[in-house]
């Protein structure tokens, strides 16, 4: 079977569409989500009750809502960071590592997802290659689109070895990343199965380490380990981008694992156990942010979640176009997420966990949806107070909403800013701090995104806007040319 | 965590119990409060809430952080009557330190008895037991000065870059408890460039180190200049103001009044105690360097260059008068405030290191340092015991001129002269700002002698009021009575209103 590509026929498309539809993001607008009209509705109702017996403006009701809503969030962000500040992770240490015994290693599985991903085929063999873990318990599917002929071509070109196998998927729709994980999961011939996308560079060590700590937790079924990039000095955004990162897995998940809080996993570096996977019905191929949904389906279905102190490094999006749309897609899938969960509020809320948990999830994956929303609201309404003084605006913040306001505003920003920096400055990265203090510039663009997301999500809820991946090596590329002119000349 | 260790929960309850035994003993003597910036720090956090000009803002006209804190309680009538409500602060304050110098000294010795005798020699420091029962800023600033030395060592010991946060929010703390709260900004980062640049070599790392470090650390300095933007209009003359060439010209007094008021008990022990030495920050790194214990060069840099630095600063500032006399340079309370920390956490170590050479743990070179050092030390303490005390104690007492006060406030708030801006010396710890009904926005706040001067040579442009009181004698008045008349005088305040 080795470096020959083969493909499954498939007697229907239950064979690799595993969830029910009524768990997928297949369809938004179904009857469970009436409720949310209900809610709308007696919203509306409430305002205007008030309105008319208290004669409280509609507007300072809202804005105090928001001013609350904003504070609560802050609170929540910095309780979690407290908790999170020792690095509470699963640390396998070298004496462990060299303790394992060969045949004691079962055989592992990493699925990798391709499509037009040409440029990193190098990359990602010489990666998996230098991959500390016996050969012959390596399992490596490499997933490919069957008219995607340019990639095919760049494998054929880099010789893969033989623990590499191709797995041709199903011309049929939806033509997704999680669809290919669905279809390969049960070609998986080991029990722990690890995602690396195509620009993935794992720590060497991470499959034996990951091994060892579901070895030593049986009862933790995905591991999520911390992500990092490896052109971080390509420009300002690559350096934004992996502040945030920094932020977010060395600061934000571990303090939410700490709570039991649900944990939106990441799209790769993810490591499962097969049957935690397969009981739960795979990742729905409709979501287009298919990572965070499974971690939350999985915590519902009563499946632990750790965070492993071990590095993989991807690439940073580079360009600002590429940015926006990778991220557009990431909010997108958070709102499809939110949704497909919340269809069922209580039956959610005792599967989550409780009350906690279910508030835990709102912050975490609604809730920067909305944020991100609003500041875009409000830095546009900010700006034309600044420059017209409009009275309207000025009267929607009455005196105490204003101060709640302009200190949440303050503080968050500069709360948010420091939390960039200090996950660098704990990563060690030193040259990248000084970038942390253009932070608010950076969600302005990530609210931009987020409203991006929110019209696609109306309009086109499927699309996959798919991230470009090697330009960083481009870049080396047209350097090394332009070095070889020089030299030339 | 702050409960992990039994001593910790013995210096607790004994620092409680010790400061509610002083707060009775000064309750007895109606003494609770009994310095006049007391009732003015009470009476500026209960204007935030119920003052009929201004509610916020009023947060930021002297260093806002102990005002802030009295908000919770300041509520309450009781206890804003009595001075309780900064009498609740002033204890966990008080508790906090003890505890600190207690683990700062373990750090360095291997005794348990030498920190405790630190502790007890900050605890039971009379002037450090009378601001228990005074609403003043002081012992929380020694509070955040002990904190910041703390986690200064633990993170360059340990190299948890956690602690680098808590130096940064101490460091804005304490620079919004006092002025000279920027003086560990300065130092900290002073330390940080000598190590990453000439020890280290290491320009990416301080680059990190210091930008992490600041953006906290000058929070607190981001607040003052923003507050007098918004209430001033002035970003130029208000930020000296609240910086470190401000001058509280009552501290000294505030001090001297502390000792005066509790010689008649612990006199013996005031000059010993009570009193402090630029000297004994340099015999703090000598004990601290000897200190067998885990000791490390950057901390010992804090108390070197914390003082040091205050007093360049001064220098070149030139505003201030660094007096000597009987051969000893005094200054305000903050500068005492540092040697009374480190004093404490001196002798504790030194304590430490003495039990070490009676176990034969330190070699002969480094005993000789020790006796010498102890040697400097006791004939320094000999010379000020025979030098007398050098508290100056003649300054005058506000509350002889309330009478001054009051009349002053009165005519100010009968005649209505609120309708243009004021020009006003010695203001923040004037009684005339807080008691009289005056629009804060209104006043141009110039206690700082050089700027006051300037603000003289050409008023009329931004003030139509000018109050100066009696202890002002500025050759510049001269220029000022032509074109401003004399509409009020008593014998504590003129009041000139412009042509």
């Amino acid at each position: 079977m080795a470096n020959i590509d083969y493909k499954i026929n498939y007697r229907n498309k239950k064979d690799y569409l595993f969830l029910p539809e009524n768990h997928s993001a297949k369809k938004h607008i179904r009857i469970e989500n009436i409720w949310f009209l209900y809610f709308v509705l007696s919203l509306i109702l409430f305002l205007v009750l008030l309105k008319i017996i208290f004669n409280i403006s509609i507007v300072i009701f809202i804005s105090a809502i928001i001013a609350i809503f904003y504070f609560l969030f802050m609170l929540f962000k910095v309780v979690i960071v407290i908790k999170a500040r020792n690095r509470p992770m699963v640390k396998i240490s070298r004496k462990d590592l060299l303790k394992i015994k060969k045949k004691d290693l079962p055989i592992y599985t990493i699925i990798i997802p391709l499509y037009r991903e040409e440029n990193v085929i190098k990359q990602i063999k010489k990666a998996m290659m230098s991959i500390d873990y016996p050969k012959e318990k390596l399992d490596i599917i490499i997933t490919l689109e069957e008219y995607d002929n340019y990639t095919r071509e760049a494998i054929e070109e880099n010789k893969m070895p033989k623990y590499f196998r191709r797995l041709i998927l199903p011309n049929v729709n939806p033509k997704t990343k999680p669809k290919a994980l669905n279809v390969a999961i049960r070609e998986a011939k080991g029990q722990f199965i690890v995602i690396y996308d195509a620009e993935i560079v794992p720590d060497k060590n991470q499959l034996k380490k990951a091994y060892l700590a579901f070895k030593n937790h049986p009862e933790i079924s995905v591991f999520q380990t911390r992500l990092d990039h490896y052109n971080v000095k390509q420009n300002i955004l690559t350096n934004l981008f992996n502040a945030e990162f920094s932020f977010y897995y060395d600061l934000f998940l571990p303090g939410l694992q700490k709570f039991n809080l649900p944990i939106p996993l990441s799209g790769h570096s993810t490591h499962f156990r097969k049957e935690a996977i397969i009981s739960v019905g795979a990742w729905d191929p409709y979501n287009v942010a298919e990572d965070c949904e499974i971690g939350i389906r999985l915590q519902r279905h009563g499946y632990k979640v750790d965070i492993l102190d071990s590095f993989s490094k991807e690439e940073a999006t580079s360009t600002l176009s590429g940015w926006i749309k990778q991220r557009t897609r990431w909010m997108k899938g958070f709102i499809q997420t939110s949704i497909v969960h919340m269809r069922y509020p209580i039956k959610f809320k005792n599967q989550i966990g409780g009350w906690i948990n279910f508030i835990g999830f709102f912050f975490a994956v609604p809730g920067t949806v909305i944020i991100n929303i609003l500041n875009l609201l409000y830095w546009i309404l900010l700006i034309i107070w600044l420059i017209t003084k409009a009275p309207i605006i000025s009267s929607s913040f009455p005196k105490p909403i204003l101060y709640i306001s302009f200190i949440t505003f303050l503080a968050g920003n500069l709360m948010f800013t420091y939390l960039n920096l200090a996950g660098v400055y704990r990563r060690n990265k030193f040259a990248v701090v000084k970038y942390c203090i253009l932070s608010p510039i950076y969600w302005i663009l990530l609210s931009f995104a987020t409203s991006r997301a929110l019209i696609q999500f109306i309009f086109s809820p499927h699309s996959w806007e798919k991230t470009v991946h090697g330009t960083h090596l481009k870049n080396k590329n047209d350097r090394k040319e332009n070095q070889n002119l020089a030299l030339s000349k | 965590m702050f409960f992990k260790k039994k001593a910790t929960i013995i210096i607790t309850i004994l620092s409680i119990i010790s400061s509610t035994a002083e707060v009775y003993y000064l309750y007895r003597l109606h003494l609770i409060n009994f310095l006049y910036t007391s009732s003015l720090n009470l009476n500026l956090a209960r204007q935030t809430i119920d003052s009929s000009s201004k509610n916020i803002p009023f947060i930021g006209i002297y260093s806002p952080l102990q005002h802030i804190l009295l908000l919770p309680f300041i509520w309450n009538k009781y206890l804003w009557h009595t001075g309780y409500a900064s009498i609740i602060i002033s204890i966990v304050a008080y508790t906090i330190a003890n505890v600190y110098i207690y683990k700062s000294i373990k750090l360095f010795t291997r005794s348990y008895s030498s920190p405790l005798i630190g502790v007890m020699i900050f605890a039971l420091n009379p002037n450090v037991l009378f601001l228990e029962g005074q609403t003043s800023p002081e012992l929380l600033f020694f509070t955040f000065s002990i904190l910041i030395f703390f986690y200064l060592y633990k993170f360059f010991k340990e190299k948890n870059k956690i602690y680098l946060f808590l130096i940064s929010l101490f460091s804005a703390l304490a620079s919004i408890t006092l002025s000279a709260g920027i003086i560990f900004i300065i130092v900290i980062s002073g330390i940080f460039i000598l190590k990453y640049t000439i020890f280290q070599k290491n320009l990416k790392k301080l680059e990190g180190t210091l930008i992490t470090f600041l953006f906290i650390a000058i929070l607190g300095e981001f607040y003052t200049v923003i507050y007098s933007l918004v209430t001033y209009g002035h970003i130029i003359l208000t930020p000296l103001y609240n910086g470190f060439s401000y001058i509280h010209s009552n501290s000294i007094w505030v001090y001297g009044m502390s000792v005066k008021t509790i010689s008649t008990y612990f006199s013996s022990l005031k000059n010993i105690l009570g009193v402090t030495l630029p000297i004994t920050s340099i015999v703090s790194i000598i004990f601290l360097y000897l200190s067998p214990k885990k000791r490390n060069m950057y901390t010992l840099l804090f108390f070197l260059l914390t003082p040091a630095i205050y007093y360049v600063t001064l220098l070149l500032i030139g505003n201030i008068k660094i007096q000597i006399t009987n051969g000893v340079i005094i200054d305000r309370i903050y500068i005492s405030s540092f040697f009374i920390l480190f004093e404490s956490v001196t002798i504790g170590v030194f304590l430490g290191v003495i039990q070490d050479i009676r176990s034969k743990k330190l070699n002969s070179l480094k005993k000789d340092i020790t006796y010498l050092s102890f040697f400097l030390v006791l004939v320094i303490y000999v010379y000020m015991i025979y030098q007398g005390p050098y508290i100056q104690r003649n300054k005058t007492l506000i509350n002889t001129n309330n009478l001054y006060t009051k009349s002053a406030e009165n005519f100010i708030n009968k005649k209505n002269i609120n309708k243009g801006r004021i020009l006003i010396d010695l203001s923040d710890t004037s009684q005339l700002v807080t008691l009289s009904n005056i629009n804060l926005s209104e006043i141009v706040d110039e206690n700082n002698i050089g700027i006051w001067e300037k603000a003289l040579k050409n008023p009329g442009k931004y003030v139509k009021y000018i109050v100066i009181s009696k202890t002002q004698s500025n050759p510049l008045l001269s220029i000022v009575y032509k074109h401003y008349r004399i509409i009020f005088n008593n014998k504590e305040y003129k009041i000139l209103e412009k042509v």
